[in-house]
């Protein structure tokens, strides 16, 4: 220890640090246990009012592990959470039993309250796990698996964007409606000795008397409280202090940057050369399939009179579409660690260039491996007891099967390891709250936070399923990544000479505290309406509004961090090599602003979320701030780090600037062009018509909103394309660097850049 | 008159309303990207130099401690002029921990790049022209599914501004936009 560096910052910083990590864990943890305590229970049978069984709680189970493994939550919602084509399953059947019901009571005002009575009610016996359907429910089911027989499970020709004769078991599609039919119940149910619903009322239904509950009034205008409260406190300390905590140092260094192809490249990062070619290949083909997703919009039946669902129905593309986003983001994190490290240690550890094919290698397996399984999964072409575990779980996001699952964590398991064995020589001479310990600690979240994924199963109950898969969504995309995001960015510009070591580590600290306080308990904000206890919201509310705190903050330095490079870059790129890396860094400040920031508060309130959830607005927000941050990143990443990969006569200044300029005014025509209005559009018809309605017609009265969208996917994929020409150029033909070891087997001393001075007018 | 006109609005299509109030929505999300930008742009510059007071008539620095930072170098390729302060002043310092982590004497650089003469005005222009670009399409849209229909007038105009604002910032994009290497 006598031999390590000091913290180059106070104690506090990272005493605090640990203080706010403690406390948002501890809150997290809280209602992690209500959540099993409370959430909606399902039923051991249901039975008619005479005792005739009409299916079990294990059947309801079933079906819902049906639901997942056919990809029908890649195809529509239940509690709002899925994809956008189909319907919402859970409101669409609620609307569908009350009409029914209404119809078969009579159809006048009597029928209405009956039906309203009836649906409200809760005939739940805990004691013996039975709960009582009246004749009209049961009715109901009948009619409605109909319904979804003919329209969903068993088509006669392909429609709606999925296959024809999908689900040819009758006793599986049989069980898929009983869940369907038991998230609908949930919804209207009143929990025991309560006004609303185990969904808080969610989804509104004039006919069952569904509407905001006072409680979500009540946290939406206290979060906001928070909000102006929070914001204000942290922009007041951070006026006072910013000096000491933003991207900017006390004096500017002017600097001389070394030549890429004069800097020594290791076994390792050679072999990166090959991960951002799987990047830009996997970046092409999930806006390939994303451009077919969004097809299925104006085209339900097919691609341009192409019976493409056959093959690739609407489901399975939109689980591509996300699978392949999270794959191609994270390959490139995974390949910016490996590139970094040696030059964060100065040296690499023998083997390392092994053990990094050989995660690329795994990485290839599980990639296509689990895109396949999610093909024989929706196809049905796996036995049933297989299809969760080498086919899709198909829990949105979570869409890949458990054995690739396992297999991705002991991918991201053994590049830790790398990590780690490339940063020990440095990590031994460090106080551990110094820059490369924070690196590390980091990169153990990637995989740990993601394991969490695993306590997610096809039959856990949906409430606490889908609260362990938003550890995934939200604790481990929106928060470790964004951390995690910010630890490169920061070290880029400390390896550049950007900013000290000192000012890195302090923002570090600074977006750890801010994080604990608001994005850990955020991931609540999830979990308003899928059936766990009221608390949940009040919490989510709270501090998910909190979340923009740190967002404004960080958008404030966003904007100041990209003029850091700006001076350097005035003077052209033979100056400043990183102008088009620091250029997609800019472009992560700016969508981290309008994605996560603006449209994701937008949609965060309760008030907001009870109409909005499972609209183009949570689509909205999903491009803007996935592909806006993280994307942008990735591609910041990928050109960094090729800059070096790439023989001086390959690198291609033209490419990255057409890159640069698709992807981002793509994006922008996507997101204003399309996503936003119809959005917008989307929400007024479910305040107007009620949530079903806003699931179902609504797509076809707007076709012409609809097209709007190509300009922006197009120019969007063109942007993409060229990388991966650029890539596979530089994978083949990787530059022949100086080695890193001279003749004695020292290592050679070098930097990216050296301090010259007063520059010579 | 007041009472007719209330009645007229409420006689419109709501969408033809809120397609109106999205176009005013793009107009000043234009406008407020590239302020802000230009804000944020100053205030980097500032606080580059935060505690330095810049005398613009004598070109120079004063630091908190009251030295003087005159101009040392010129760099007109990188529009980067840099002002120094002797050195044994800066040594002698109490301040100097804080201050700069050299011995040659506190340095500051100002930038004399105008904000569309950067990558990042560049960027900014171009992101604000997608967004007016994107107002005119939807303007003439409108145009095109009203002009018979009440309301159709109303596009009409918006569809004139939204050209306008889009030309103008067409106008002064040559400049701003970064022509690569």
């Amino acid at each position: 220890m006598a031999n390590r560096r000091p913290m180059l910052v106070s104690p506090l910083w990272m005493q605090g640090s640990i203080l706010t990590f403690v406390i948002g864990f501890s809150l997290l943890a809280f209602s992690a246990i209500r959540m099993y305590q409370d959430h909606a229970p399902v039923p051991e049978r249901i039975v008619d009012e005479s005792g005739k069984p009409l299916f079990t709680g294990a059947q309801i189970l079933h079906g819902q592990e049906q639901f997942l493994t056919y990809g029908l939550m890649q195809f529509g919602t239940v509690y709002g959470h899925g994809a956008y084509l189909g319907p919402d399953f859970t409101a669409d059947y609620l609307h569908r039993e009350a009409e029914h019901m209404i119809k078969q009571y009579g159809g006048d005002g009597k029928a209405r309250e009956r039906t309203r009575d009836e649906l409200r009610g809760n005939r739940y016996d805990p004691a013996t796990g039975t709960l009582v359907w009246t004749a009209g429910q049961a009715a109901a089911f009948e009619e409605i698996h109909k319904h979804l027989q003919e329209q969903v499970y068993n088509r006669e020709s392909s429609g709606n964007g999925l296959k024809p004769a999908m689900i040819a078991a009758d006793e599986d599609a049989r069980a898929i409606t009983a869940f369907i039919a038991w998230t609908a119940w949930t919804s209207a149910a009143r929990r025991p000795g309560l006004p609303y619903s185990y969904t808080n009322n969610w989804p509104a239904e004039e006919l069952v008397g569904n509407s905001l509950t006072g409680d979500a009034i009540m946290w939406s205008a206290l979060s906001l409280v928070a909000l102006l409260g929070g914001i204000g406190v942290v922009l007041g300390v951070y006026g006072r202090h910013s000096p000491l905590i933003g991207w900017h140092e006390s004096e500017e260094q002017r600097v001389r940057f070394a030549a890429p192809d004069a800097v020594p490249l290791t076994p390792a990062q050679r072999v990166t050369a090959w991960f951002f070619l799987v990047v830009a290949a996997l970046f092409l083909l999930q806006n390939l399939v994303g451009g077919a997703t969004v097809h299925y919009m104006v085209e339900a039946g097919g691609f341009f009179g192409i019976d493409l669902p056959r093959w690739l129905p609407y489901n399975l593309t939109r689980t591509w579409h996300l699978q392949l986003a999270i794959f191609f983001v994270a390959t490139a994190y995974l390949a910016a660690g490996i590139f970094l490290a040696p030059l964060i240690s100065g040296r690499e550890p023998r083997g390392q260039g092994l053990l990094s094919a050989v995660l690329l290698g795994a990485l290839a397996v599980v990639v296509f491996g689990s895109l396949g399984g999610e093909y024989l999964s929706y196809h049905g072409l796996l036995p049933q007891g297989l299809r969760s575990f080498l086919g899709a779980q198909g829990w949105e996001y979570l869409d890949l099967g458990r054995f690739w699952m396992y297999l991705l964590i002991i991918g991201m398991a053994l590049w830790l390891v790398i990590i780690y064995r490339g940063l020990a020589h440095r990590l031994a001479g460090e106080s551990r709250g110094n820059l490369p310990w924070l690196f590390l600690y980091s990169a153990l979240s990637i995989p740990g936070f993601y394991a969490v994924g695993l306590l997610t199963h096809v039959q856990s109950t949906f409430a606490i399923g889908d609260f362990w898969r938003f550890w995934v969504v939200h604790l481990w995309v929106e928060d470790f990544l964004e951390l995690f995001t910010t630890m490169l960015v920061a070290l880029i510009f400390v390896l550049v000479g950007v900013v000290s070591e000192r000012f890195a580590t302090r923002l570090i600290y600074f977006d750890v505290m801010l994080y604990s306080i608001g994005g850990v308990v955020g991931t609540l904000h999830h979990c308003y309406f899928s059936g766990g206890p009221a608390v949940e919201m009040a919490l989510g509310a709270f501090f998910s509004a909190a979340e923009v705190i740190p967002l404004t903050l960080l958008t404030v330095e966003a904007w100041s961090f990209l003029q850091l490079g700006n001076r350097r870059q005035v003077g052209g790129a033979a100056a400043f090599p990183h102008r088009w890396a620091v250029l997609f860094l800019a472009s992560v400040g700016f969508w981290n602003f309008l994605g996560a920031g603006v449209f994701g508060f937008l949609i965060n309130l309760p008030v907001v979320s009870y109409y909005e959830i499972g609209t183009l607005l949570t689509s909205n927000h999903g491009h803007a701030a996935f592909m806006g941050v993280y994307g942008m990143l990735a591609l910041a990443l990928l050109v960094f780090c090729s800059r070096y990969l790439a023989r001086p006569e390959d690198w291609n200044e033209g490419l990255v600037r057409f890159s640069f300029w698709g992807t981002n005014l793509g994006l922008m025509l996507m997101i204003l062009g399309h996503l936003f209005p119809l959005g917008v559009l989307q929400l007024g018809d479910v305040v107007t018509n009620g949530y079903w309605h806003a699931r179902t017609e609504w797509f076809l009265n707007h076709p012409w909103l609809s097209w709007a969208r190509m300009p922006g996917d197009l120019v969007f994929m063109a942007g993409s394309a060229p990388l991966v020409w650029m890539t596979l150029k530089i994978a083949l033909r990787t530059r022949v660097a100086p080695p890193t070891v001279d003749s004695s087997g020292s290592y050679v001393d070098y930097a990216l850049y050296t301090e010259v001075g007063p520059a010579q007018g | 008159m007041t009472r007719s006109l209330a009645a007229w609005i409420l006689g419109l299509d709501l969408e033809l309303i809120l397609l109106l109030v999205y176009l005013v929505v793009l107009w000043v999300g234009g406008w407020v990207l590239e302020r802000l930008a230009r804000a944020h742009f100053d205030r980097a510059a500032r606080l580059a130099h935060a505690g330095f007071a810049y005398d613009a008539e004598l070109d120079r620095y004063e630091c908190p401690q009251g030295e003087l930072l005159t101009l040392h170098t010129y760099d007109d390729r990188d529009k980067l002029a840099m002002y120094q302060a002797p050195a044994r002043s800066c040594n002698e310092c109490v301040l100097k921990t804080f201050c700069t982590p050299h011995d040659e004497g506190r340095r500051v650089y100002r930038s004399l790049s105008e904000f569309h003469e950067t990558d990042l005005g560049g960027f900014h222009r171009r992101l604000s022209l997608v967004i007016l670009g994107v107002s005119v399409v939807f303007a003439a849209g409108g145009l095109a599914a009203w002009r018979t229909r009440p309301g159709g007038g109303l596009l009409a105009i918006a569809t004139g501004v939204a050209v306008v604002l889009f030309w103008r910032d067409l106008r002064d994009a040559p400049a701003a936009v970064p022509t690569g290497s």
